[in-house]
């Protein structure tokens, strides 16, 4: 054998061909690694993409703020879990409906009265109260982060060739269950097809009966309870901090329009590119520009499909 | 609730060249040329230089998001960009200042093409959060890419302005500077806003199809719109640069993309004089705050919010309704 | 003269067909009124003649210029202004406002000229507003040019999207269905500004459901039925017109 600055030329083939299939392989587990966590961090932009779109297709808001549900979502969790001393699976429950509830008086007191606004002053509106909440869980618990603690087990799991966690694991299936939990929710049950009803047609619903005041309120509890979910997801992997909504809002908002805005359906695909966007790419290429992937992929889907994968294309009457 | 007076737009193209205006502006330069020599205190001229940068900054905003109605998140993006290769190009090429001003102005109307010629076909919302992506992708670029930008803790040092030998150093001379460039900026901007291009561009904020249809091609106004607005940006970024005397991504954060978008709300959407105004206001409001230190943020978040539901049309609105009850007030 | 000419215009909208084969021509100066019952194609076929809507297959000539596969900015540059059957006036923006970006297509300063020709550009804008004033006074808003769209009535509100497209100067405007909510004093307005559209050589094309306008300023009328052209003359012919009626029978009482 030549061995030429170490490179080892001309071995035998039967162990390269051996060892290129064994590298492979590996590669592909690897890969496959990868976009488990992707596609888990993907759930969870799902869950805040699909808030967005619940909010625009149901009553035709913008909430730039929604990100901030999540946050509160993270704090409130790790305070009832340490001061409380709850266990998980009775402070996620009720982390999430007390955020539910707290977006109700949001809306009553920020989103009520610009109901029939221009979409601008909603944004500026929105965005004005995403400073609020962040700086008043500044004032509540400080500027300084919170560790959440890992409740899933952050202990490596082996599956085949890939290693995971079980956290890692659970946030996707829980995730998965979430998603579809709601779409038959919305399908099957009576409040279910209430929502659909208003949202397809706000002045028919109430004609029939349906109350279109109830299903709004719905429909923001349900996001926010959503939101508030994901939040306690994404808090292990990110620390919980008053600025972390931000980051994530924006990217279940990109999930969303990803996905065509409005659609539900749309909103969980999306939440899985963009995932897997961030997380290939802070992998393969860059970790520091991760977020820079994240916007990119929304841009290039969005170039070519300016109302997103399964958006309505709007038909301009004139 | 309802919004006030329907009839209390601001607008750029209500007055028709009489004589109140043209007293008014020169009262203000005026005034203008003599503020460095009355103010005492080091700390009000910073903030007028401060109100002055970020005037031009929102002027070049307005006439995106307020004049044609593209709501961009990210301009501090543009802002970045122009005080960024603005100080590469005086520090790093030794190049006079001048070309530091111009080539931070060029760049990010380069970039202002980038981000506006892809982005032409989309709606309003997609646009905002594309825009988004764009100012916090460009913060990430100015934190990372720490070979060019120095990363978290930016480039220090960067020399002041200078024309022709004479360096901008004291605050009074940068006063002086800043207000002259505005002034400029600030002639083209008002004389755009009454001709054919900012009616084009109201046009297009208004109803695209009905500005087609009058032979106004929105495609070729939206662009021109996203270019000059980050030309503008760009500008600023330079002036900022060689005022503040360091640059660090702090300064360019997508809370300052918010906040100037809401300088642009509060100063009245479509009107020239409101972008200062609405600069004026914010840089002051958000200095006000600052004697309740930590409640600082929280009531600013408040007073945008207020801002909005109740005064839609801003500080331009307000004024144009004040002066207009003022003047029925006179006929009675 | 033929201003404007139409030959085998269809418009398709996936599998539905809008506009079916349409043929005619209008001679410069003529005004000509297009009727039909709901959904026959009208606001179809001034979409496409417009640019927003590009035919599947035919020709649309405005004066020899083909307008097929133009946007609609080139199309309007070429002579043509329109109003919508939704209305669209500018709503935050004043009457004098609203008139003044229809003269868009006759200004011709731009942003360097402030610079180079500041005083041409004063003189232009002078112009601009003087003509501008003078339509709306016609229009009969005389004393109402600083009031916002959005706080007038809706018959005013037409009336200014009227003016905005007179001010362009076209050689052939399109109405859409002008005089809907209109009170009888706005409708006499509409008529004699039409009149006078006639004697200054412009050629209108006019789409209502008013007969009793239609009867009266059109000089021609042409039927639509299903996007298919079924009758065609002056308003005595179409008035007696079996298939004329029949189409309207058949799709519901129309009121005369």
């Amino acid at each position: 054998m030549d061995r030429v600055q170490g490179r080892v030329e001309n071995p035998p083939l039967a162990s390269t061909k051996l060892e290129t299939f064994g590298r492979e392989v590996r590669a592909l587990w690897f890969f496959l690694q990868i976009m488990l966590g992707g596609l888990s961090i993907g759930a969870i932009y799902s869950l805040i993409g699909l808030g967005f779109s619940m909010l625009w297709s149901a009553m035709g808001i913008v909430n730039f703020a929604h990100g901030e549900f999540a946050m509160l979502g993270a704090f409130l969790g790790v305070t009832l879990m340490k001061m409380a001393g709850l266990p998980f699976y009775a402070s996620f429950p009720l982390t999430a409906v007390l955020i539910g509830l707290f977006s109700l008086l949001v809306d009553r007191a920020v989103l009520r009265p610009l109901r029939n606004r221009d979409l601008l002053y909603i944004v500026i509106a929105t965005l004005g109260l995403s400073i609020f909440l962040q700086n008043g869980a500044i004032l509540v618990w400080g500027a300084g982060g919170m560790l959440f603690p890992t409740v899933f087990g952050a202990q490596p799991l082996q599956i085949g060739g890939l290693i995971t966690t079980p956290q890692t694991l659970s946030v996707l299936g829980i995730g998965i269950l979430l998603m579809l939990g709601l779409q038959v929710f919305l399908a099957q049950t009576k409040i279910g097809f209430c929502l659909r009803a208003a949202v397809q047609s706000p002045e028919t619903a109430s004609l029939m009966g349906i109350e279109t005041r109830f299903t709004n309120a719905l429909t923001f509890f349900l996001a926010a309870l959503l939101a508030a979910i994901a939040g306690m997801f994404i808090a292990p992997i990110v620390y919980v901090t008053p600025d972390m909504g931000v980051l994530i809002g924006l990217k279940g908002f990109s999930a969303a329009v990803v996905g065509g805005y409005g659609n539900m359906l749309g909103a969980m695909v999306g939440g899985i590119i963009i995932g897997a966007a961030e997380t290939l790419g802070a992998q393969y290429l860059s970790s520091a520009y991760k977020d820079v992937f994240a916007f990119l992929a929304m841009f290039i889907v969005l170039l070519v499909s300016p109302n997103g994968l399964f958006g309505k294309r709007k038909i301009d009457r004139t | 609730m309802e919004p006030p007076s329907a009839t209390s737009t601001a607008s750029p193209i209500r007055d028709e060249g009489n004589l109140k205006p043209r007293l008014i502006i020169g009262i203000l330069i005026l005034a203008c040329l003599l503020l460095p020599l009355l103010v005492e205190q080091p700390y009000y001229l910073y903030l007028i230089n401060l109100t002055g940068i970020h005037a031009i900054l929102i002027l070049g905003l307005n006439l995106l998001v307020g004049f044609t109605g593209m709501v961009s998140l990210g301009h501090a993006g543009f802002f970045a960009i122009g005080a960024y290769l603005s100080t590469k190009i005086v520090m790093n090429l030794h190049l006079p200042w001048i070309l530091g001003l111009l080539g931070g102005g060029t760049g990010a109307l380069v970039g202002g093409l980038i981000l506006g010629i892809p982005t032409n076909r989309m709606k309003d919302l997609t646009l905002s959060l594309v825009t988004l992506g764009f100012g916090i992708s460009i913060y990430r670029v100015l934190m990372s890419w720490t070979s060019f930008t120095g990363g978290a803790i930016g480039i220090t040092d960067v020399p002041p302005a200078s024309l022709l030998g004479f360096s901008f150093k004291e605050a009074a001379a940068s006063f002086y500077l800043i207000y002259g460039i505005l002034g400029i900026l600030l002639a083209v901007a008002a004389s755009m806003a009454h001709m054919r291009v900012g009616r084009a561009l109201l046009a297009i904020r208004e109803d695209e199809v009905a500005a087609s249809a009058m032979g106004i091609n929105t495609r070729y106004y939206r662009i021109m719109a996203f270019a000059m607005s980050a030309f503008y940006c760009g500008c600023a970024g330079s002036l900022f640069a060689h005022y503040i005397g360091f640059v660090s991504p702090d300064s360019f954060t997508f809370h300052h993309s918010i906040t100037f978008v809401s300088m642009v709300v509060v100063g009245g959407m479509g009107s020239v004089a409101g972008s200062f105004l609405g600069a004026a206001g914010l840089t002051l409001i958000l200095e006000y705050f600052r004697t309740f230190s930590q409640y600082q943020l929280v009531l600013y978040g408040l007073s945008v919010i207020l801002f909005v539901v109740f005064l839609p049309n801003g500080l331009a609105g307000l004024a144009e309704g004040i002066e207009r009850r003022v003047s029925k007030l006179f006929q009675k | 003269m033929t201003l404007l000419s139409l030959k085998d215009v269809s418009v398709r909208f996936g599998g539905l067909v809008a506009v079916d084969g349409l043929s005619t021509d209008i001679p410069a100066g003529e005004v000509r009124g297009l009727i039909g019952p709901n959904g026959s194609g009208k606001t179809t076929t001034i979409n496409a003649i417009s640019g927003f809507y590009k035919p599947a297959s035919g020709s649309i000539k405005l004066e020899s210029h083909e307008l097929v596969g133009l946007p609609p900015h080139e199309a309007a540059a070429h002579g043509m202004a329109r109003t919508f059957q939704n209305l669209r006036v500018f709503p935050n923006l004043t009457v004098l406002e609203n008139i003044l970006i229809g003269g868009h297509l006759s200004s011709h300063r731009e942003i360097h000229d402030v610079v180079i020709h500041p005083r041409r550009v004063k003189e232009e804008e002078k112009n601009l507003r003087q003509r501008a004033r003078a339509i709306a006074s016609d229009m009969g808003l005389r004393g109402q040019e600083d009031t916002v769209c959005k706080s007038l009535p809706y018959g005013r509100r037409r009336l200014v999207e009227i003016g905005r497209a007179l001010m362009s100067q076209p050689k052939f405007i399109m109405l859409d269905e002008p005089t809907v909510g209109m009170t009888a004093e706005e409708i006499e307005q509409v008529k004699n500004v039409i009149f006078q559209l006639k004697k200054n050589m412009i050629t209108v094309l006019i789409v209502g459901h008013d007969m009793k306008i239609i009867m009266s300023v059109c000089d021609c009328i042409t039927v639509l039925n299903y996007g298919k052209k079924i009758a065609e003359g002056p308003s005595s012919e179409i008035q007696s017109n079996s298939q004329v009626i029949e189409a309207y029978l058949g799709a519901g009482e129309e009121d005369a």
